[in-house]
Order: structure tokens, then C-alpha cells, then sequence
């Protein structure tokens, strides 16, 4: 249930839940599984997987709520630490079994568009894909939070457990590092 | 000590990969049915169930208080009376 941002108290909310309230469990869930969805989904490059994982996200969330406490790290930067780990359990596990290109994979319509939208990736924009998956987790993770979830420098901070300053130093560095590796090859 | 010089990256081939980035990287639906599942596998009630109970906790908080200033209004009215009578007998 999608309560109006007026009516929405997450620090309530997060109270009650932390109590063992399903119900308020529930709101949070709703405010945050299609954001954990997107995260997971381009870590793995996988709907199913991204699916399972986000599931286990907050099945792992539910179970250990009570041990989640507001040190000025917002909510959301504790359920993306869930996801983050889960993802670095999933690649260590795939990485011993052969893995599926990326472009042999579904595409999700955007956020937004008809369910029934057919989106057709451009080469250009699978290779970008192929090239932010080789970058170390925490490059792809900012880019995500960056892009996908259009979170500011502090808020990517927060997540990472990094300063502001030292995000945008990542980023402009991870940019750095793209533009060095795709060498006019794709653009 | 000769200062040493920097030189700046080409700031636009910068904008390049980050507009590049704004396309490929965009939020994506989640398939049909994904919230479904996921709440019958995390066991999460039904949003309308929530609302439902949100709804019945309010009428019940209401109810009561309703309950309640009744009895205090019919008390005090009571008290009122009882003072007034016995004052005159």
C-alpha cells in the first residue's frame, strides 16, 4: 500500500515493524522493492535472479529488523547493504558455473512504460553494459544508485559508508576508467 | 620548486559517457506478478488487508474515545445534579 507522503512517517513506521508488525513491514516493502529490484537487476543482469535475490532481501530484512537502529544511515542505505551483500554471495557462487552473457538476456521495460513495451537494446548500449559489468562492485554500485535510482552524492554516501567527497571522487574516476577502456570503440 | 601542471580530462568527452549512461541505465518495471510473489514467498499481507486493518484500528480508537467522552460528559452531568439536589434538601 502506497500511503501519501504526508500520512508516511517511516520513523513510525520503522518502529512498528522493528516489533514484530507485519503490516508495517508491508509498507516498507512496498516503498522499496521495486528500488531494490532495479539494484539487483543490474548487478546481475538477470530478472529471475534479481527476483530470488530481491526476495531474499527482505526476507533477510524481516528476520533481523529488530536489529536495524536509525544511526543517522537512512533505512534504504541498510536494505541496499543486504542487497550488496547478496549479490557478492551470488557472484561467488556463479563464478564457479559458466556464466550467461548479458545480452542473451530479457529486457525489462523502463519504468513507467506499458508492461507490454518492447524495448530493443542497442549494440552500443550492451556493450556499456558488458563494460560496467567488469567493474569493480563498488564502481558498478555507484553508477546504479547514480543513474538508476538518481540518489545524490551524500545519499550514495550513506550507502557506501563513504564521505561525499570521496563518491564524487569515485565517480569521476569510474568515469575516468569507462572512457578509458571503451577507446572510441562503441561511440 | 617548479609547480607542476595538471591537465584537466576533456570535460566533454565526460558528458559523452555520462549522457551514454543516462540511457542505458534507466529503471526498469518489474515483470507482471513480481510483487505477487514476492509477497506470498516473504509472507507480507495484502496491501488491501493493511488497509483494512488500518481502517478498522482507526474506527476503534475512534469508537472508544467516543465511548468515553460520553461517559465522562454523562458523569460530570451526574455529579452536576447530585451537588444541585443535595445542596436544596
Amino acid at each position: 500500500m502506497d500511503l501519501p507522503d504526508s500520512e508516511y512517517k517511516e520513523e513510525d513506521v520503522l518502529a512498528r515493524a522493528s516489533h514484530g508488525d507485519k503490516d508495517a513491514f508491508g509498507l516498507l516493502y512496498e516503498r522499496y522493492t521495486e528500488r531494490i529490484f532495479n539494484y539487483v537487476y543490474y548487478r546481475t543482469g538477470n530478472v529471475h535472479d534479481a527476483e530470488d535475490l530481491t526476495a531474499r532481501v527482505f526476507q533477510r530484512a524481516m528476520n533481523h529488523i529488530h536489529n536495524y537502529t536509525d544511526r543517522g544511515v537512512p533505512f534504504s542505505a541498510w536494505l541496499y547493504r543486504i542487497a550488496h551483500n547478496l549479490v557478492a554471495n551470488w557472484h561467488r557462487d556463479r563464478s564457479r558455473k559458466q556464466e550467461i552473457p548479458i545480452d542473451d538476456l530479457p529486457v525489462l521495460p523502463a519504468r513507467g512504460d506499458h508492461p507490454e513495451t518492447t524495448l530493443v537494446r542497442t549494440e552500443e548500449q550492451d556493450a556499456l553494459l558488458r563494460l560496467i559489468r567488469r567493474l569493480p562492485p563498488e564502481r558498478q554500485n555507484l553508477l546504479i544508485l547514480k543513474f538508476v535510482e538518481n540518489l545524490s552524492n551524500a545519499e550514495i554516501g550513506q550507502i557506501m559508508g563513504r564521505s561525499e567527497g570521496a563518491v564524487k571522487s569515485l565517480y569521476h574516476r569510474t568515469l575516468l576508467a569507462l572512457r578509458d577502456e571503451i577507446g572510441g570503440q562503441i561511440f | 620548486m617548479p609547480r607542476r601542471k595538471t591537465i584537466p580530462p576533456p570535460a566533454e568527452n565526460l558528458s559523452d559517457i555520462e549522457a551514454h549512461l543516462a540511457v542505458t541505465l534507466k529503471p526498469v518495471a518489474p515483470p507482471r506478478g513480481f510483487s505477487q510473489r514476492l509477497r506470498e514467498r516473504v509472507r507480507i499481507p495484502e496491501p488491501r488487508l493493511i488497509a483494512e486493518r488500518i481502517a478498522s484500528w482507526r474506527f476503534f480508537f475512534v469508537a472508544v474515545g467516543g465511548v468515553m467522552s460520553a461517559m465522562v460528559l454523562v458523569i460530570t452531568v451526574a455529579r452536576a445534579l447530585f451537588h444541585l439536589v443535595g445542596r436544596r434538601s
